[in-house]
């Protein structure tokens, strides 16, 4: 009985220490926004919930309510009212979109940039086209597709272009053999046997 | 032969893109080797071998710089700078990133701002500088270093006073240095005037703070201040055996705010007085004795300053000239010291003249001579009978008043004086004087140039207007208008034909600077200084000064932020001081603003009517001008606060909208946000490959660069200025980002260059330069989203926003790089060259843009096709060839940013440089002079052989036809 307790206890203890090494790999964030030309006290409201994985940058939308919007604002040429995108993160920045870019004719794509503490720098919102022989899915969290980017390492020079030098024991570079040059007949052998083979094709003729 | 020929031609093709050649090499650049304005303890006439009478004037400026100046030419002898070779402050503030900031570097050094000195005894070969925790003995002939000493502990130097060694000449320096050094409770040195060792020490635990030192042939004073506590402005006098460095005797002064102590070879004295009294004390060191002088005079002004010049003769009685300053003229006062009594006794008084003026002592025969210097004459008094030998009108005033002057004097017989006269302006501008005429003149205001821009010749505007109205009105109008304009042109017809003569010769003998400056346009270039100067400089005249002109109420916190130049008219933007406008041709004031003048920046947006000016606060919000001056509607801007936390987007008109922010998280500031040129056109959208397809390049206005540093990493971010949205980031781990990271966007790439790891592998460090290109589409003859929606683009428009494609490419160069341009030309057909400061090698150089070819083949030769596009094997290694140094030979010193701009020829742009020191100028031809004929083109040559060929053709013809005719007859 009382290795069985602590059987179980040992399980659980297992338990937590599962997840508090896969917790802080997932973190959550909110997304706001606000009409550009509102009051700054007017309360922002909550666009969409994702919750990312830090290290291979999976997301999945937790929630997702996008401004209303009617197909007249849409068309090329009038005014867009503006929305400006925020995050919940402290220190984060905003971005800016239009009303037209939440069009049900379009797909929306949220991108989350990371900052080095893995909370979301900014976010932003683009559109494409919907394609139009896909159905119209129902629920709107199917509709937004999330991508996570993490500043990716710059580019470094590309060194060790030469192929490494052999250093003999005395500390001198051993001249690599280069290949073997090829004989003088093996170069020229076609032109011997196009030599025999015209000597012999006209040695017939007396 | 033909070998070598072929030789010369395949080079020829070779170095097709190149930037400066040897014979272009002084013929079309200029520079101003400046040393900064020079201080007046620290400037003076000095001999530096004993073997010749020929003197040098030498200085420490206020930007540090130690040089000697020859008195001939006005050329540079020899400059170091002293504030190089201190060591870097021990602690450095851990979070917060270290900024190229003078305040915060000077904060960090912590013990309050350096003082400098320089010391020179004749004969001695040497001048002693101090300058922060330093000593150091300089070559007087060439500048270089004998002998430096750090103070422990980086403690400031305060005083130092140049003493008699008392040794053999012939085997050491006939002078030894002594220094006074700490703050609480001073130490004062004796060290060896060949080596820099220690001969002794005197320490003071009292924890008086250390003042000042003064020394005579006999012994040394050392003077510190007594703690407030104790006895407010009371100063001890210590007085020590030049020997051994032992205390003799002491003694205690009460003294006032301001106090002066001067050193002469048998006296030295302290002088002190209250702000604008009346009266001075004067106490010769060793003794205790107070003298009170009288500066009493029958006009009733208000004193603004006094200062004290000492007049010392080797074996004669010793002088103090009181020279006293106030609102509106100056006047000076003559006192002779009794060395044994210690007193103190007024001999004279020089005249009260109104204006401003300087004063010099210097000593002819054993006796010193005053010299006064006003704008319009010079006068030389001589001591004995205190009256003027000699008076010499001066042939121009000085620029802003005389600040301060130094004179040489030389008697020849019994009363010919000759005089020559090193004088600091207000303004400025150094210049030597000799009896009266000027010599040369230094513009050491330039060291100081914070903004500049360049002028166009407007000259040619009026035609413009004329045939603009003429395009937009009805025939029969336009063509009346034309008609009168052409009668008024008529009156311009008799002057013209009288020149033809004239300008057609000169036409065939002009020499091909005139002609190329004729063909690059006639701009000028404006720049304001810190210091509330502006200066017109004429590129095409070698940077020679057009005209200069000083704000006068200027205050010293008054930084000039901007310039703009619209219409001939400059405008400065002067933070802490107003907005003047100038006239760009001569330099005369337009107007003045002082209202509401605290900004960090200026911004111009054009506006419906005139282009409007925003200016920038210190949380980055732009605030137009005037209430209804405001910009067109949908006017984007971009700030960033002073405080480097973020960078916002602003929408601008009729109401002002922040739209988007950006800001870096805690711990990392935004130190560079670039954005494309004003001028930057792009001669092809596209790329053309081998194949001849084509590669389009992501060409965006709305795009800004901004990098954000923390301790030891730094990431890059591209933005859509509209929108705020990233479109790139890259980062970089284990990078120096103490030293600053320029970067640089134009056309459809941008670089950068830091120090960091060149490989995430490897722990080694190197200089890197990174080009990044922006394609709209991996896939040749793909314009990607764009294409479609290109002919009437908005940033708003859901899915107009695509990320670029981006090729990238990392080169390890061999040197820093401190700040990056890149050139302009009219059209941008001609290829870009990237423009960099090198501030370790003091030199700017130009980096051809193909070389930065990020499409470069890595590890393998190119092929055909690659080869045909001009891409050539990787190197990681980018050499810098010396044909990039636009600077070649000369030493360009402290150029903290490079500005370029077009010309009317497309293949040549201008690039200035100005900042921490020096000016330089100079002219490029990215892809060669292409539009202009070579130095080999004579066209007097070409004239006469089409004219001998005609006239032989003339003398010929006829003999031909007769023969012709002859030759028929005889058939």
């Amino acid at each position: 009985m009382r290795v069985s307790l602590l059987a179980a206890a040992a399980l659980m203890l297992q338990d937590v220490r599962a997840e508090t090494t896969i917790l802080p790999q997932l973190q959550s964030v909110d997304i706001f926004y606000q009409p550009m030309r509102s009051l700054p006290d007017d309360k922002s409201s909550l666009l969409a919930s994702v919750k990312y994985n830090v290290s291979n940058l999976e997301s999945t939308v937790l929630s997702y309510s996008p401004p209303a919007t009617s197909d007249t604002t849409t068309e090329r040429g009038t005014s867009h009212p503006l929305f400006r995108i925020s995050t919940n993160t402290p220190d984060g920045s905003t971005t800016v979109t239009s009303l037209s870019t939440f069009s049900p004719t379009y797909t929306q794509t949220l991108t989350l940039h990371l900052r080095d503490d893995d909370l979301v720098l900014a976010a932003s919102i683009s559109a494409e086209p919907l394609v139009p022989s896909r159905p119209t899915p129902q629920d709107p969290k199917t509709t937004l597709k999330v991508v996570v980017v993490r500043p990716q390492p710059g580019p470094t020079p590309k060194l060790n272009v030469r192929k490494p030098v052999v250093v003999g024991a005395d500390g001198k570079e051993v001249p690599q053999e280069p290949e073997a040059e090829k004989t003088f007949f093996q170069k020229y052998w076609w032109a011997f046997a196009l030599v025999a083979v015209l000597a012999l094709a006209g040695g017939g003729d007396k | 032969m033909r070998l070598n020929a072929l030789l010369t031609l395949f080079l020829s093709y070779v170095s097709s893109v190149h930037a400066i050649l040897a014979d272009e090499a002084y013929h079309v650049d200029y520079h101003h080797a400046l040393l900064g304005i020079p201080q007046a303890e620290t400037t003076f006439f000095h001999q530096p071998s004993s073997s010749s009478n020929a003197s040098l004037l030498y200085t420490i400026s206020e930007k540090a710089i130690i040089g000697a100046v020859n008195p001939k030419d006005g050329s540079v002898v020899w400059r170091q700078s002293l504030a190089d070779s201190l060591p870097e402050p021990p602690t450095v503030v851990e979070d917060v990133v270290k900024l190229p900031n003078e305040e915060q570097q000077r904060a960090l050094r912590g013990i309050g701002p350096a003082k400098a000195g320089l010391l020179a005894e004749e004969g001695s070969g040497f001048v002693v500088s101090y300058y922060g925790s330093a000593v150091s003995a300089w070559d007087a002939m060439n500048g270089k270093l004998a002998w430096q000493r750090f103070m422990p502990q980086g403690q400031h130097v305060k005083s130092a006073q140049l003493i008699p060694s008392g040794r053999d000449v012939s085997s050491s320096s006939a002078v030894d240095v002594v220094v006074l050094y700490g703050t609480e409770g001073g130490t004062v040195t004796r060290l060896d005037g060949s080596s820099g060792a220690v001969v002794w020490e005197y320490e003071d635990r009292s924890g008086a703070s250390p003042r000042y030192l003064a020394s005579t042939k006999k012994s040394i004073y050392y003077v510190s201040e007594q703690s407030a506590v104790l006895a407010a402005n009371s100063m001890k006098i210590v007085s020590l055996n030049t020997e051994n460095g032992r205390e003799d005797k002491s003694h205690v002064l009460k003294t006032d705010e301001v106090v002066t102590v001067s050193s002469c070879p048998n006296v030295a004295f302290i002088s002190w007085h209250e702000r604008s009294s009346r009266s001075m004390k004067v106490n010769v060191l060793g003794s205790n004795k107070v003298n009170t002088l009288n500066l009493e005079r029958s006009n009733e002004e208000e004193i603004e300053a006094v200062s004290v010049l000492p007049g010392c003769g080797d074996s004669s009685p010793s002088h103090i000239l009181v020279h006293v300053q106030t609102r509106n003229g100056v006047w000076a006062e003559v006192f002779d010291i009794d060395s044994d009594s210690a007193e103190v006794r007024k001999a004279y008084s020089l005249l009260y003249l109104k204006g401003k003026g300087a004063f010099a002592v210097s000593i002819v025969d054993e006796k010193p001579h005053f010299t006064r210097i006003t704008d319009f004459e010079i006068e030389l008094y001589s001591f004995a009978p205190g009256i003027m030998v000699a008076r010499w009108p001066r042939n121009q005033p000085s620029f802003g008043g005389p600040g301060h002057a130094q004179a040489e004097v030389v008697l020849r017989g019994q009363s010919n004086y000759a005089i020559r006269i090193s004088e600091v302006a207000k303004g400025g501008e150094w210049t030597l004087m000799r009896n009266g005429e000027l010599v040369w003149s230094r513009p050491e205001m330039l060291a100081n140039v914070v903004a500049a821009a360049w002028v166009e010749d407007v000259s040619g505007e009026a035609l413009a207007h004329e045939l603009d109205f003429e395009g937009h009105e009805n025939p029969l109008r336009a063509y009346t208008h034309r008609l009168k304009r052409h009668l008024r042109d008529l009156e311009y017809l008799p002057a013209w034909l009288q020149q033809l003569p004239s300008s057609a010769t000169s036409g065939l003998l002009t020499s091909k600077a005139e002609t190329e400056k004729g063909l690059l346009g006639h701009k000028l270039l404006v720049v304001a200084t810190s210091t509330g100067q502006h200066v017109a400089l004429d590129p095409a005249k070698a940077g020679a000064i057009k005209w200069k002109r000083l704000a006068q109420e200027a205050s010293d916190e008054a930084r000039a932020v901007s310039l703009y130049v619209h219409d001939g008219v400059v405008t400065s933007y002067v933070n802490k001081w107003g907005i003047m406008t100038i006239n760009a041709t001569d330099g005369r004031d337009i107007s003045f603003d002082q209202s509401d003048a605290h900004f960090t920046g200026v911004i111009i947006a054009p506006g419906p009517v005139a282009p409007v000016a925003y200016r920038i606060s210190r949380d980055g919000q732009p605030k137009p001008t005037a209430i209804d001056d405001v910009a067109k509607d949908g006017t984007y801007l971009v700030t960033r606060s002073a405080s480097g936390q973020d960078v916002q987007g602003w929408m601008v008109g009729r109401s002002n909208i922040k739209l988007w922010t950006f800001s870096s998280a805690a711990g990392s500031r935004i130190t560079n946000v670039v954005a494309r040129p004003a001028h930057d056109p792009v001669s092809s959208i596209g790329k053309v490959l081998g194949d001849r397809s084509v590669l389009y390049k992501y060409l965006s206005p709305n795009l800004v660069l901004i990098t954000s540093a923390k301790r030891g990493s730094f990431t890059i971010y591209l933005l859509d200025s509209i929108t705020g949205t990233i479109l790139y980031s890259a980062t970089h781990e284990d990078a120096d980002t103490s030293s600053p990271i320029p970067s640089v966007l134009s056309e459809n790439w941008f670089t950068y260059s830091f120090f960091g790891t060149s490989d995430a592998k490897s722990p080694s460090k190197c200089h890197q330069l990174v080009i990044v290109e922006l394609y709209e589409s991996p896939i040749p003859n793909d314009r990607g989203p764009l294409g479609s929606s290109s002919a009437n683009y908005s940033s708003f428009y859901p899915g107009s926003i695509t990320k670029p494609h981006t090729i990238t490419q990392s080169f390890v160069i061999t040197q820093s790089i401190s700040h990056m341009s890149v050139t302009q030309t009219a059209q941008g057909i001609t290829s870009r060259q990237l423009l960099c400061t090198l501030p370790d090698l003091n030199a700017i150089i130009a980096i051809p843009r193909y070389l930065l070819d990020p499409r470069r083949p890595v590890d393998r030769d190119p092929t055909r096709e690659e080869a045909e596009e001009g891409l050539f094997r990787y190197s990681p290694v980018l050499d810098l060839d010396p044909k990039f140094f636009l600077s070649h030979s000369r030493e360009v010193v402290g150029i903290q940013k490079i500005i370029s701009a077009p010309t009317l020829l497309e293949s040549t742009s201008l690039v200035f440089g100005f900042g921490g020191l020096d000016v330089f100028g100079t002219r490029v031809t990215p892809s060669k002079a292409f539009d202009v004929l070579g130095k080999g083109f004579n066209k007097l040559a070409l004239i006469g052989t089409v004219a001998a060929l005609g006239l032989g053709t003339a003398v010929l013809a006829p003999m031909v036809r007769r023969k012709a005719v002859e030759r028929g007859w005889k058939l």
